[in-house]
């Protein structure tokens, strides 16, 4: 009897203490449509009690203020980005060098839409993410279907999106990519390929191992592309792309292994692969160092890390801890999310800069359509939120 | 709205909902372990998807839709309990030890001492039969992220489990 089996015999045992529930659908139902238009009395009490909370809230955050206790989440501003009912009409107007934030418009998901880190200027970049797409670092580049676009909207180059993955290098101008060596239909070793916009891809190194694809059976994937630092990681995942078997360090010039590891339940690289943060499914994580080494154990999962790798953005699936962001090397914690309730969706690193961009799901927000609706907050190195964008439906790599 | 828009209305919302009614309430009790609560935060749930109803734009992903709105509430019903004592659900107390054996009773207190995120996934996946994407959906998360919640929920109740055990 396999654990599936088990888990459901479980949930049998379970159910069968709910009794009979024949008569509930229609019970239920009429009663919930009944109640469609009235506030219930709870709803009501519920409101005077959070009045009185919000009140308390805002007497105790001047206290805090005045007491120059530790200035943490003080939005400069604002911006909804789904306040506008029809898409953005005017064009980014910032150079194209200039790094963005990038969204689905809120009015047309095949629009995308980006905003700076200073969250001052937004506009429309371009089109085609109606199916989704991955931007590079800098929001200067986005891959959609099977094309690479600038800012304006043309089309740079195409690619093999079955069997392709795009993941952006860290500085926004090449891709790395693992792919089949063998068809589609057969087991083969993943060739790593380093491809920069517009040319050839250059056949990095054999690692890992791609099931056929009818298997379901994982395979490897990047986390971490460095031209520059000479550097990417790429992890071997296991069935249903759950869990990481096996992971390498693979210096991109020459295609050696630097060094591997494994197994874990999620991993995370910094942006130059230097770093690696590996969870181990029970909600602890360990950072290795540059060759390998432990540097540290930590509380949670990192699903990322800033720029210069010092910080570390860490949760724990269940809920049991917040979203937040960490110091690593002294476990100080600079910023946690406000709502303990909020789940972690994502997050991404200010290309040149030292803010984190921190997505989380808001459990009253569920999903409705095709993407998630995301609250991003932009949080410095000192753990202050520049801005905070509310119900912005994000794309990133 | 007059009456017979309004009734139609109303029969389209039964024909879509009433199906889901049982599972979300049999979610709300995997959630909550209480057969009362679980019909107030159906019921409070089947009232939130009539007045939203216009903003699911995809009605194949109705199941996952309501679904997340039960759970939702659920999770609501759990944060106003913060004055009261916490209980642990009755639902999960191992059964006479006759019924079953050791490692079912193992694996019972294991899904007891679960987060309820956790076993709300299990949930979903093994007793709703949901697919990964509708877990996913119904979550706000990515179809991996899904996945990535089901292992590591799996992995909290058997820390040695291999992939091709789930």
């Amino acid at each position: 009897m396999t654990l599936r089996d088990d888990i459901r015999g479980g949930f049998d045992r379970q159910q069968a203490k709910l009794g009979e529930v024949g008569d509930a659908r229609h019970r239920l139902m009429q009663d919930g449509l009944a109640a469609r238009e009235s506030v219930s009395r709870r709803v009501q009490w519920a409101a005077g009690i959070a009045a009185v909370l919000i009140a308390a809230l805002v007497i105790g955050t001047f206290a805090l203020v005045r007491g120059n206790i530790h200035p943490q989440t003080v939005p400069g501003t604002t911006p909804k980005a789904s306040a506008s009912p029809t898409p953005l009409q005017n064009a980014l107007n910032v150079s194209d060098s200039t790094p963005v934030i990038v969204y689905h418009d809120p009015a047309n998901f095949d629009q995308v839409d980006g905003v700076t880190w200073d969250g001052k200027t937004s506009g429309r970049i371009g089109t085609g993410a109606a199916n989704g797409g991955i931007p590079n670092p800098q929001g200067t580049l986005y891959a959609a279907s099977n094309e690479i676009r600038d800012r304006h909207g043309a089309v740079l180059a195409t690619f093999d999106p079955i069997n392709v993955g795009v993941f952006w290098s860290d500085d926004g101008r090449s891709y790395c990519s693992v792919v089949r060596t063998a068809s589609r239909d057969m087991s083969s070793p993943g060739e790593l390929q380093l491809t920069e916009v517009g040319k050839s891809p250059r056949n990095v190194a054999r690692v890992g191992s791609f099931k056929p694809a009818s298997h379901d059976g994982g395979g490897p994937s990047v986390v971490a592309c460095s031209p520059g630092g000479d550097r990417a990681v790429v992890y071997q995942s296991g069935g249903q792309g759950i869990g990481v078997m096996q992971f390498w360090v693979v210096q991109l010039s020459s295609g050696r292994t630097l060094w591997t590891g494994g197994v874990g339940g999620y991993i995370a690289a910094s942006h130059d692969g230097r770093y690696v943060a590996l969870a181990d499914g029970s909600g602890h994580t360990v950072i290795y160092g540059p060759g390998g080494g432990v540097l540290k154990r930590l509380e949670g999962e990192v699903f990322g890390f800033s720029l210069d790798a010092t910080l570390v953005v860490a949760a724990q699936i269940g809920g049991a801890q917040s979203p937040s962001i960490v110091n690593w090397s002294d476990g100080q914690t600079i910023w946690t999310c406000p709502d303990s309730t909020f789940g972690y969706w994502g997050s991404f690193a200010e290309p040149g800069g030292s803010q984190i961009a921190i997505g989380v799901l808001d459990p009253a927000y569920p999903q409705t359509g095709g993407f998630a609706p995301v609250d991003l907050f932009v949080v410095g190195a000192d753990g202050i939120v520049s801005f905070e964008l509310k119900d912005v439906f994000l794309i990133s790599q | 709205m007059t009456a017979e828009p309004a009734r139609e209305a109303e029969q389209e919302f039964e024909a879509l909902i009433g199906p889901l009614v049982e599972p979300g309430l049999r979610l709300a009790f995997s959630m909550l372990g209480n057969r009362s609560e679980a019909e107030d935060a159906t019921q409070e749930a089947i009232t939130k998807a009539w007045r939203s109803l216009s903003r699911l734009r995809d009605r194949s992903q109705v199941r996952p839709w309501f679904l997340a709105i039960v759970a939702n509430q659920c999770r609501n019903v759990r944060r106003t309990r913060w004055f009261s004592t916490v209980r642990i659900p009755l639902v999960f107390q191992p059964g006479k030890p006759a019924e079953s054996h050791v490692e079912r009773l193992d694996l019972e207190r294991e899904l007891e001492k679960l987060p309820m995120a956790d076993r709300q996934v299990l949930f979903m996946r093994f007793y709703l039969d949901l697919s990964v994407d509708e877990i996913g959906t119904a979550l706000g998360i990515s179809g991996a992220a899904a996945k990535g919640r089901i292992y590591r929920a799996c992995k909290r109740l058997r820390p040695g489990l291999l992939e091709e055990d789930i």
